[in-house]
């Protein structure tokens, strides 16, 4: 136990640095900054609400950097896409709040707001599910037919028809390998952006997918360059927190601790991988996320009653990120193996990728 | 083992049990621990 005096409370360090661990493992695997699962875990270690948030969103800032500087090196971060997202991002968050507050004052309760965040999620869990199943299948297909197998394998239509759109200006995103309307990129940057301000969810849990079935960048691109908008989401919310004396700056070094080793450990993962893994990742992470915040959902459908769903859903909120960070230690597990000629599953050794460089 | 590592649901499942617990583990030792002190 360490006392935290601005926190005001005694907390277990080790669980902090622990918790930074897995999270930067998570986070810079599948590209979130992992806000939704870090807040519950420091409300169970006793930190108030308001400050496991400012803890939360100052350690992300700090991890953020971390990833986005690895992904660099691995050649996943594309920084006109990136840019180019930014202020459509930071707008759509601003208007996201503001559309929050003013539902807020015409009375939208907290269920329509948990029941969007379920359905929103639910549906992209599903897509990215079947999407990401095909693509398995497809892959599994062209590894038994001999054929030379790409890091990128994708199966969804959606790119080509955003592509085809011809609206001016278009952009070439040289490092993604994708020819865009500018319109398209600043659309989901605000339209992600609103939702996550909207919903209270992350907004690389939505920007992942936007940026592989909209915007057609590879999925360790859309990672890459996700964490880059998280870097600066992250440096404004912490920001915003520091101002209003939410943050504890040494739970948040604790966290770092974790954290540096935690997000450049799951950056260099994604080299390990073909797309499709980093999807199941996300499509995993999706479900779970909705579980937890479905499980609230019925607890106050049903009155307020079921308070032990509310317990089970923190549960699997604090669950979710061992069970993502076992699977992705497993995948880079499989990946030594498969790279020394010994034996992985079948379903694994397609979605692994052989001769890893790392870069810098 | 190999049973399980076979299929990848299997091997899914397994790592969500083993994650499940852990986190039970965790949120009754520090949650009864506010709640007392």
């Amino acid at each position: 136990m360490f006392e935290f005096l601005i926190a005001g409370v005694q907390a277990p360090w080790v669980l902090l640095v622990f918790t930074g661990f897995t999270v930067g493992i998570v986070g810079g695997f599948i590209g979130v900054g992992g806000g939704y699962m870090v807040t519950p875990a420091l409300i169970v270690f006793g930190f108030p609400g308001y400050m496991a948030s400012g803890i939360d969103m100052t350690h992300i800032a700090g991890k953020g950097i971390v990833s986005t500087v690895r992904h660099r090196q691995l050649g996943n971060v594309d920084w006109i896409l990136a840019l180019s997202m930014v202020a459509g991002t930071m707008f759509g968050v601003e208007e996201g709040i503001r559309l929050l507050g003013y539902f807020k004052h015409l009375g939208l309760s907290t269920v329509a707001l948990l029941g969007a965040s379920v359905c929103l999620m639910g549906t992209l869990f599903i897509y990215t599910l079947r999407e990401t199943l095909r693509s398995h299948r497809l892959l599994t297909k062209m590894a038994r037919e001999g054929r030379a197998l790409a890091r990128e394998v994708s199966t969804s239509s959606l790119p080509r028809l955003f592509q085809g759109l011809p609206l001016a200006p278009l952009v070439r995103c040289r490092t993604a390998r994708v020819i865009v309307s500018m319109w398209v990129i600043v659309l989901v940057g605000v339209v992600t952006g609103v939702l996550a301000g909207f919903l209270g969810v992350g907004g690389g849990f939505i920007r992942v997918p936007a940026l592989v079935y909209v915007v057609g960048a590879s999925t360790h691109i859309a990672v890459g360059t996700d964490l880059v908008e998280i870097v600066f989401s992250g440096a404004y919310g912490c920001l915003r927190h520091s101002i209003e004396g939410n943050v504890d700056f040494v739970a948040v070094l604790f966290m770092l601790c974790g954290a540096m080793f935690g997000a450049q450990f799951g950056s260099i993962a994604t080299a390990f991988v073909r797309g499709p893994a980093i999807r199941y990742m996300l499509a995993f992470s999706l479900a779970l996320a909705t579980l937890g915040a479905g499980l609230p959902l019925v607890n106050l459908l049903m009155g307020g009653k079921l308070v032990w769903l509310t317990a089970l859903s923190v549960i699997i909120t604090l669950g979710q990120m061992v069970f993502l960070c076992l699977f992705i230690l497993s995948l880079v597990y499989f990946a030594y193996r498969a790279n020394r000629g010994r034996w992985v599953p079948d379903w694994a050794a397609p979605l692994l990728v052989h001769n890893v460089t790392t870069g810098g | 083992m190999k049973r399980i590592l076979d299929n990848m649901w299997t091997f899914a499942m397994v790592l969500l049990l083993l994650a499940m617990g852990l986190s039970t583990a965790v949120y009754f030792a520090y949650m009864r621990s506010h709640l007392v002190g």
